[in-house]
Order: C-alpha cells, then sequence, then structure tokens
C-alpha cells in the first residue's frame, strides 16, 4: 500500500519515522527491511534518526564511510546501512551486507537502489523527494503488512 | 591424531573433536547467537567433556569458504589463532567438499548448494567412484538455471543428491527442472564440523595442510578493498604504458 506525506522540515521527517518504527512495533513485527531512497541531502538520515528514536537509539549518523551502523541494546537492534559508496553485488558481499538477513531487528538502507538486487522482497520502500518549497519534502511510503491491519488514508504530519 | 574441527560459514555454527575419523565430541548450535561468540565457548566446553585441551589438538581445521563473508572470517581466524604458537598444522576445507562428505557412500552425484542470494547458489558437483568421493567440478558462485543446465549434461538422469543450506530451494529447482533428485535425510543436509574434520584428516593424509599463516579464507568473490586495490594498480599499469 503506498501513502504520500508531506514533510515541511527536518524534525517533521524523524516524526514520520518514528511513526514508521511505531507501527512495526504494535504489529509486532520483528524483521523488516526498510529501503531508503532519496538524493543527498533529501533527509534519508534524519528519517533513520527519527526511526530509531523510538527504540531509544541515540547518536544515529550517516554510515557513508562505515557502510554500516548497529544500534544495539534496544528491544530489537538496528542495522543502519548506507550504499552510497559500494559499486555492485560483490560489494554487498564482501560488505557483510548478507550476512544480516535472517537475524531479527530492522534494517533500514540509504540508497538501496544504488545497487541492483540489493532490495529484498518484501521491503518497505521510503522514496524522498524535494519539492518547490526549500525544507518541502514529499516522502512516499510504500509498505505491505501482510495482516492487513486498518491504516488511516493519507494522514499528513 | 586429534583434530578439532570448525564450521561457521553457513547459519549453524558447529565444533567437532575427532581423533582421526573417530568422532569425540560434536555439537551443532543454532540459536541466534552470533559465531563469533559461540566458537570458542562450544571448542572449550567439547574439549573440557572430553578430557582434553587446546594443545592436545594436533590438527586444527575448519571450512574456509564459500559461505557468509564474515562467517569464513571467524572460522578462519578462529583456526590461525589457535595454530598460532602452538606449531601445529591447518587444513582449509572447502565447505562444498566438507558438505559432500555427509553423503560419502550414496550412490550419485552429490551437489551441496549453499545460498548465496540473489538467486545464486555457491556449488559444485562430486560422485562416488570406485569407492572414493571424486570432485566433478570446481566450487563456483552459480546462478540456479546455469547450475541445472550444467547438472543435466553431467548428471544424465542418474540421481542427485543435495545438502547444504539451499538445500529446499535447490532442490525444488532441480525437480521443475526436470533432473532426478533423491531426498537426502534430513541430519545429513547441514554444514558440519564433523564433515570438516573427516575431510581435513583426508586432506592431511595427502599433505594438503598449511601453517597457521598459509591458511586463508577462499571467498569465490573477490573483497571490495581488493577488488579496489586491483582496479587501481590496473589503472596505474595503463597510466605508466601510455606515458611510454
Amino acid at each position: 500500500m503506498k501513502k504520500v506525506f508531506n514533510s515541511g522540515s527536518a524534525a517533521e521527517t524523524e516524526d514520520l519515522g518514528r511513526a514508521l518504527a511505531g507501527e512495526l512495533d504494535r504489529r509486532s513485527i520483528k524483521r523488516a527491511y526498510i529501503a531508503l531512497d532519496g538524493e543527498m541531502g533529501s533527509g534519508k538520515t534524519a528519517f533513520t534518526r527519527g526511526f530509531a528514536s523510538f527504540f531509544g537509539y541515540r547518536g544515529v549518523k550517516s554510515p557513508t564511510y562505515s557502510v554500516v551502523n548497529e544500534y544495539k541494546g534496544g528491544k530489537l537492534p538496528i542495522f543502519h546501512f548506507d550504499l552510497y559508496r559500494l559499486t555492485d553485488e560483490e560489494d554487498l558481499y564482501s560488505t557483510g551486507y548478507d550476512d544480516y538477513f535472517g537475524r531479527d531487528g530492522y534494517m533500514i538502507c540509504e540508497w538501496s537502489g544504488r545497487i541492483p538486487g540489493a532490495k529484498p522482497e518484501g521491503a518497505i520502500s521510503v522514496l524522498i523527494e524535494k519539492t518547490d518549497s526549500e525544507c518541502g519534502r514529499r516522502i512516499t511510503v510504500d509498505a505491505d503488512f501482510s495482516d492487513g491491519g486498518t491504516e488511516d488514508e493519507d494522514t499528513c504530519i | 591424531m586429534k583434530i578439532l574441527a570448525f564450521e561457521s560459514t553457513a547459519k549453524i555454527t558447529s565444533v567437532a573433536v575427532t581423533d582421526d575419523l573417530r568422532r569425540i565430541a560434536g555439537c551443532d548450535i543454532e540459536n541466534g547467537l552470533s559465531q563469533s561468540e559461540l566458537l570458542l565457548p562450544a571448542a572449550e566446553a567439547l574439549l573440557s567433556a572430553s578430557r582434553l585441551t587446546f594443545d592436545d589438538i594436533d590438527l586444527f581445521a575448519c571450512t574456509s569458504g564459500p559461505g557468509s563473508f564474515t562467517g569464513v572470517r571467524i572460522g578462519v581466524s578462529v583456526v590461525k589463532g589457535l595454530a598460532f604458537g602452538r606449531n601445529k598444522p591447518c587444513v582449509g576445507v572447502s565447505t562444498l567438499a566438507s558438505l559432500a562428505e555427509n553423503l560419502r557412500g550414496t550412490d550419485g552425484f552429490i551437489v551441496p548448494c549453499m545460498d548465496a542470494r540473489r538467486g545464486q547458489f555457491y556449488s559444485a558437483i562430486f560422485r562416488m567412484f570406485r569407492g572414493e568421493l571424486k570432485r566433478v567440478s570446481p566450487d563456483e558462485a552459480i546462478g540456479g538455471e546455469e547450475l541445472c543446465k550444467k547438472l543435466s549434461d553431467i548428471s544424465r538422469g542418474r540421481k542427485i543428491y543435495v545438502c547444504g543450506d539451499g538445500y529446499e530451494q535447490a532442490k525444488e529447482l532441480f525437480s521443475r527442472y526436470g533432473l532426478k533428485t533423491a531426498d537426502t535425510p534430513f541430519l545429513l543436509r547441514n554444514e558440519s564440523a564433523y564433515s570438516c574434520a573427516a575431510a581435513a584428516y583426508r586432506m592431511f593424509l595427502r599433505g594438503e595442510y598449511v601453517s597457521d599463516v598459509k591458511l586463508s579464507p577462499s571467498y569465490l568473490r573477490l573483497p571490495q578493498a581488493e577488488r579496489e586495490r586491483l582496479e587501481k594498480a590496473e589503472r596505474e599499469k595503463s597510466q605508466k604504458t601510455t606515458i611510454i
């Protein structure tokens, strides 16, 4: 199911990340892959910061250089990836990316669209696009929650 | 000869102690904990239950890939660490050759298949020939379709036994392709340190052992850093050629 949200600031983008985390938690979904795409500076890390804050994690930083940051100690771990510096499937293997599947926790992956085959089936897609206003963002969340729970249509934050 | 063998290249974490081919102690763990947390405590427990210590071990072995990038590194590092300073020989066994050991004695083709993600398997073909387990094809990362084609050329209607963590997917794929697969008993499907020890023992007898320094992982895929280094070397080479 696709839903479009509008954000007017980084703080609102964080709120949306927090809301998605809350939704996964409410549905007791213990494993999820969240594909985060959007151009440089669009707020992918802000979204992740909000997402992680729901589980009490602080200090979320962009993993552009480290490739992956792990946030552990909360209810479930979060594996925060950034594929910006990687070029192909071989890189996915040799950075240990493949080894994170099959573990409980949330994989949240910036630039997941850069490498074909990086995004697994059933992933939650989050696309962040800049709008005409300076801080404005259009955020499209595409998620298929299998339990088919009811949701509010087109809630705008 | 006492052998301590580790298998950590797939989901399972497995450790075995053997005396030549005789199993002294072994365990398989799949409990969600990471292999780096499990291997050494498991080895310590098995040795202590057998009234042995690391110093009693004559040969250290592990599966050295293909498999999970992290898992391969953990197994190889543990063996390097244990052999270092004790001056004991090491054997790195192909995970696929170790898996084929599970099915030594069967009458058909033995095709270990590990999940390499994105529609690929790590696989190789083996068969029994005059009472010996023979390798028919090298370890490779191969697409499902291509593997089927290869197998249908080689097996020519003979029975195929599959094992490894890609068992379900591979068996289903092979059947759909019209290959004749046999059911592998459940306990023989998984990666196992006992099979690794058995393969290592046979390799040792053939002189295929190395020092801890020489033991190296075999990924079948080049690590990112290494590829970047090679590409850089290639670029520099081509630049030099232009200058000349």
